[in-house]
């Protein structure tokens, strides 16, 4: 049986191409509503689920009769901030419009959103792709726009409770142009507007809080068509990896589909982190009838060209800027810098550490220490590095400590442990931990000569041919120096040893 | 009596001699409003107005020696009327729906701080249309509001509760709103004052909105004189309302205090040809006319203008209201405030849910709710709602061209005088028509006032509208006293 | 011209989730039927190229600063958002169940 797509023979042969675009929703990180004077923005190191329920809620949040909207400038000011980074045009004149749907956490029965007149439209961003991110891909930015967010609800058994703490707090989204084609593509693009709008200081970036939330829109086709397939939309997921897996998944189902020759719907689905599944929310038949219409209690929001422009000059150095300069200042590969400057704590943190003492000659291993065992410990406990017990210090001293061979890298990572734990300072806990390196050929001999002795077999293994049982005899001083011993020394003396 | 005294000014100079308080005003008023049947009032507040007549009658003695201190607070002592649509903090507040009905707002209107602050006293909230969507006060939830002196003729709507309580002297005055003639008809039809200030004079903050394009707070009163005083206490910008405009407010008691007959010389007043149609009475029409004739023997310029877009104003304001007011009702949803029957309480899903607490809606509200739901509905907005604001600009732009002759427009408030209960209301699009002469300068945003002229030969007032350019309340304000006298009003 | 029947009238009113008795529908298809008759005369004017008149007001949006002002809660603690609540449980606003 042969199946048809966009007006192509499928087969299991076919080439499939995935077609992505997103929207994602950025939280500004104003101190009010975006239309209320109810406090909007966490606490540093408070999380949602330590506010008193409906607290941060005024009449004009929670949709009081007679109550009217008064749009917040930083709002708008962190709005335009984030077109002009990411290289849009900002509308002079915008509009802000009221989308009607009931639901229990939206409180007018309608969004204030910007529909007909969004403030900035047709940007780009560069995203980096390959092992080295050596390539550069320009995905288009269709719009920005403001809006305000609904409440939040927790869902009992026979009966919701709706918290309207988080009900009009500003957003903007941006929605991309579809030019994405997979889910690395995708994740790079997340990664890149995360970085720009941390770096921006428009959002706290609290992915956890669901500061910054990704609604995904794929398709698929056969590559070669121009055609755009037909689309689902994935809502709500708040971690990068989890759009990447959708969006995986979610091709991958669509291509069964198309193949089994079942016909696809547009439809909303939900992403199930759990199960690494999508499944259907709602079809677009369903879809409600928003009833758009400018909302008169908000006249048109007209900027001047001279107010776009001071706030433009205002700019801090964007991540790319950033990277580039990271590149050449501090001698980091692309790949490393990239990495540093996609989280802007992180980078700020990198060049605390760096400023401290001689810079350039440490930059490189604190980079290491950073994008490895301290961004490791960092990302699993999701938890930015200024909330941390980390302190700048700690990494030039153990860059330091590195450099001139009186820690291994090792031991280096043990103690970034030891610091995410209880913090303190470095010399005390290398000193505590008895972590000093053993530079010290005569106290490395006697216990690489016991090792050979005990072990007889490897011996001569080593001297029919087998050069991997070097590594054997490594590990074991390793073991019995507890890790202390410097391994390019241990190296050379059990080389030596065993063809002596 | 010592509530049947004409102004704000007789009253104070009767607390400056010492002959009457603020609490024995109060007193007296609460008093009549409990001997009266006109079913004005929802909610009293008699417990809190006898705290601030108390407060204040102390105050006069200790703090002001026994004289009202008219520049701080010009308000002083003066017991008014609120309308139930404007919020006040812990007092009911049910915009005449079932609802509301046990509403008790957090937070109170800008327009009633600003009134309180002058000194005014709030005696309680008074009945109105559901929503003010009405023009005869048929359509309340706590039933209709009768004429002050016909008892089986309408007050007029929405405002009619405002519009029976100050002319059968529950209050000095009271606060109304007008989104398409709500207090310039019942101003009309019961024989008093009722001004509609510019759109964006008067903060809308806490005002529940009907259309909010459209919707204005403004004065109820015995006089042009105190109308004029409310309304300056009134305007202003408020951060809370960012329709609320930036332009100077004037000194407009003042201009009502200083205009004399004579001022009617030079004035250059505007008579629309499309206002003067078939199908007005004969006793309306008659008497407007003569009020013209004698603003001509005064010295006025007579200028007949044209309006050409008049026959289209209804049209345009119900489909521009209503899709407004569909959108502003969304909110009554149960869950945060309002009455939820015990229906709704058994309902297993939201759509149920929601369904069952909206029934709490009266029939004209939910007539309005689905036709301007229809007009904003995917496939029919542009021809519905983009339309109808595309005429609104037409029709704006018919009163920029008339205000190039014209300092100021006359014309009836309405077709009629006081219609009989009941009369109209089986047929809504005939009550929507009751309109027609005052939605044209909702529509523009104009500021407009109505003033008694004149009674039929049943002893039902006739109110005569006129209409200013924007934000020429000064203009309105001297046009509308000069009628007052011609028409043998306040001194 | 719009054919307004009963089925519109119904479609509507689920748009705006109001429930509708048999007799609220055939007065509302009469009533609605007669003003939307009568707004056919909106067609007679030619509007091309007219901007739409959406405010009541002239002007551009004026901005608030970005000031937090709470509504302060009651004596007790509780927000005071919750004293309108018909129904509220661990301070949240009871709802019947949204989803499911």
């Amino acid at each position: 049986m042969s199946v048809q797509y966009l007006g192509q023979t499928v087969d299991h042969n076919t080439e499939f191409e995935t077609v992505i675009g997103l929207e994602v929703h950025v939280q500004l990180a104003t101190d009010s509503k975006i239309f209320s004077s109810a406090k909007s923005r966490l606490t540093l190191g408070e999380s949602v689920s330590e506010e008193s329920v409906n607290a941060n809620t005024t009449e004009v949040c929670a949709g009081h009769p007679g109550t009217l909207p008064a749009l917040n400038e930083k709002a708008v000011d962190y709005a335009i901030r984030a077109g002009l980074a990411t290289n849009c045009k900002i509308n002079l004149k915008s509009v802000f419009s009221r989308k009607h749907y009931f639901y229990a956490d939206l409180p007018k029965g309608y969004q204030i959103s910007q529909f007909d007149l969004p403030l900035c439209e047709h940007g780009f961003l560069d995203i980096e792709l390959g092992e080295q991110g050596e390539v550069t891909k320009k995905i288009g930015i269709t719009r920005i726009h403001m809006e305000e967010d609904a409440g939040k609800s927790v869902h009992e058994h026979g009966f919701s409770l709706v918290n309207l703490n988080r009900a009009g707090t500003p957003l903007v989204e941006v929605v991309s142009e579809p030019d994405m084609r997979s889910p690395e593509e995708a994740g790079a693009y997340l990664r890149k507007l995360y970085a720009i709008v941390t770096c921006l200081g428009i959002c706290d970036g609290n992915l956890q809080e669901g500061n910054f939330r990704c609604d995904a829109n794929v398709s698929v086709r056969p590559k070669g068509v121009t055609k755009f397939g037909t689309r689902a939309e994935i809502k709500n997921v708040n971690s990068f990896r989890f759009v990447e897996k959708a969006i995986e998944y979610e091709a991958e189902r669509q291509r069964q589909v198309i193949l089994s020759g079942d016909h696809l719907v547009q439809e909303t689905r939900l992403y199930d982190s759990q199960k690494n599944q999508t499944y259907t929310m709602r079809a677009k038949e369903e879809a409600e009838d928003y009833r758009y219409f400018p909302d008169p209690d908000l006249l048109p929001l007209v900027l001047e060209s001279s107010q776009v422009e001071s706030i433009r000059a205002s700019l801090p150095e964007l991540p790319d800027q950033m990277r580039d300069r990271f590149m050449k200042e501090y001698a980091l590969t692309r790949y490393d810098a990239g990495l540093i400057t996609s989280n802007q704590s992180i980078a700020r943190f990198f060049e605390e550490s760096v400023s401290i003492a001689d810079g350039r000659s440490l930059a490189k291993t604190v980079a290491n220490l950073l994008i490895g065992e301290a961004g490791r410990l960092l990302n699993e406990a999701a938890v930015s590095i200024v909330e941390s017990k980390f302190r700048p210090e700690h990494f030039s001293d153990l860059a330091r400590l590195i450099l001139d061979k009186t820690i291994s890298v090792t031991a280096a990572k043990q103690v970034v442990i030891i610091l995410w734990q209880e913090g303190g300072e470095v010399s005390l806990i290398v000193d505590r931990e008895g972590l000093r390196q053993v530079n010290d050929l005569s106290a490395l001999e006697p216990i690489i000569q016991k090792i050979i002795d005990d072990n007889p077999k490897q011996v001569e293994e080593f001297r029919a041919g087998k050069d991997k049982v070097i590594g054997f005899f490594v590990g074991q001083a390793m073991k019995a120096t507890q890790g202390k011993a410097n391994p390019a020394m241990l190296q050379e003396l059990v080389i030596q040893k065993l063809k002596g | 009596m010592k509530n049947s005294m004409n102004t704000i000014q007789e009253i104070h100079n009767a607390f400056d001699a010492g002959t009457l308080t603020p609490l024995e005003l109060t007193r007296t008023y609460f008093e009549t409003i409990k001997s009266s049947n006109h079913n004005a009032w929802i909610t009293l507040c008699e417990e809190r107005a006898l705290k601030q007549a108390e407060e204040l009658t102390t105050d006069l003695k200790d703090k002001h020696g026994g004289k009202v201190p008219r520049e701080a607070l010009p308000l002083f002592g003066i017991p008014l009327g609120i309308k139930d649509v404007l919020t006040m903090d812990g007092v009911r507040t049910t915009c005449a729906s079932k609802m509301l009905d046990n509403y008790i707002p957090p937070y109170t209107a800008t327009a009633v701080i600003k009134l309180e602050h002058a000194g005014a006293i709030s005696l309680g909230k008074l009945n109105m249309d559901e929503f003010a969507m009405g023009s005869s006060n048929e359509n309340s939830a706590y039933g209709s509001v009768l004429h002050p002196t016909h008892a089986d003729r309408v007050p007029g709507g929405s405002s009619g509760g405002s519009g029976t309580a100050v002319a059968a002297h529950h209050c000095v005055a009271a606060l109304g709103t007008d989104t398409g003639g709500s207090i310039r008809l019942p101003a009309s039809f019961c024989g008093i004052v009722g001004m509609k200030p510019t759109y964006g004079r008067i903060s809308r903050y806490g005002q529940i909105a009907f259309a909010s394009s459209l919707d204005q707070i403004g004065p109820m009163a015995k006089s042009v004189q105190d109308a004029a005083l409310l309304c300056q206490v009134m305007a202003g910008i408020d951060a809370k309302d960012s329709t609320t405009a930036d332009v100077e407010v004037g000194d407009w008691f003042q201009t009502a205090i200083k205009t004399k007959i004579d001022d009617a010389k030079g004035l250059r007043v505007g008579v629309p040809k499309e206002y003067f149609i078939d199908g007005i009475d004969d006793e309306v029409k008659n008497a407007i006319e003569s009020m013209i004739q004698k603003l001509k023997s005064e010295g006025a310029e007579i200028v007949p203008v044209t309006l050409p877009h008049t026959e289209f104003a209804v049209s345009t304001y119900y489909v521009i209201a209503v899709s407004e007011a569909s959108s502003n009702l969304s909110r009554y949803d149960g869950v945060r405030f309002g009455v939820r029957p015990s229906e709704a309480m058994k309902a297993v899903t939201l759509v149920d849910f929601y369904k069952k607490v909206r029934s709490n809606f009266g029939a004209e509200v939910k007539r309005r709710i689905i036709l301007g739901t229809f007009a904003l509905s995917s496939g029919f907005y542009d021809a519905y709602y983009r339309k109808a604001a595309q005429v609104r600009r037409l029709m704006r732009t018919d009163f920029e061209n008339a205000f190039q002759q014209v300092d100021v427009i006359v014309s009836p408030v309405s077709p009629s005088t006081a219609f009989k209960l009941g009369e109209k209301s089986k047929d809504p699009l005939k009550m929507y028509l009751t309109d027609i002469f005052t939605i044209p300068a909702s529509m523009a945003g104009l500021p407009a006032m109505s003033v008694p002229v004149a009674t039929d030969h049943q002893g039902l007032s006739i109110g005569m509208h006129l209409i200013a350019p924007r934000f020429k309340e000064e203009i309105l304000i001297k046009a509308g006293r000069v009628v007052e006298l011609l028409a043998g009003g306040v001194k | 011209m719009i054919d307004v029947n009963a089925a519109l009238i119904q479609k509507v009113a689920e748009l705006a989730r109001l429930e509708l008795s048999d007799e609220e529908v055939q007065e509302y298809v009469k009533s609605i039927g007669d003003v939307l008759k009568h707004v056919e005369q909106l067609n007679l004017l030619n509007t091309e190229g007219v901007e739409p008149m959406n405010y009541g007001v002239d002007g551009s949006l004026r901005l608030r600063e970005d000031v937090v002002q709470p509504l302060e809660p009651k004596s007790d603690g509780k927000p005071r958002i919750l004293e309108t609540a018909p129904e509220s449980l661990h301070d949240g606003f009871k709802v019947p169940p949204m989803i499911g």
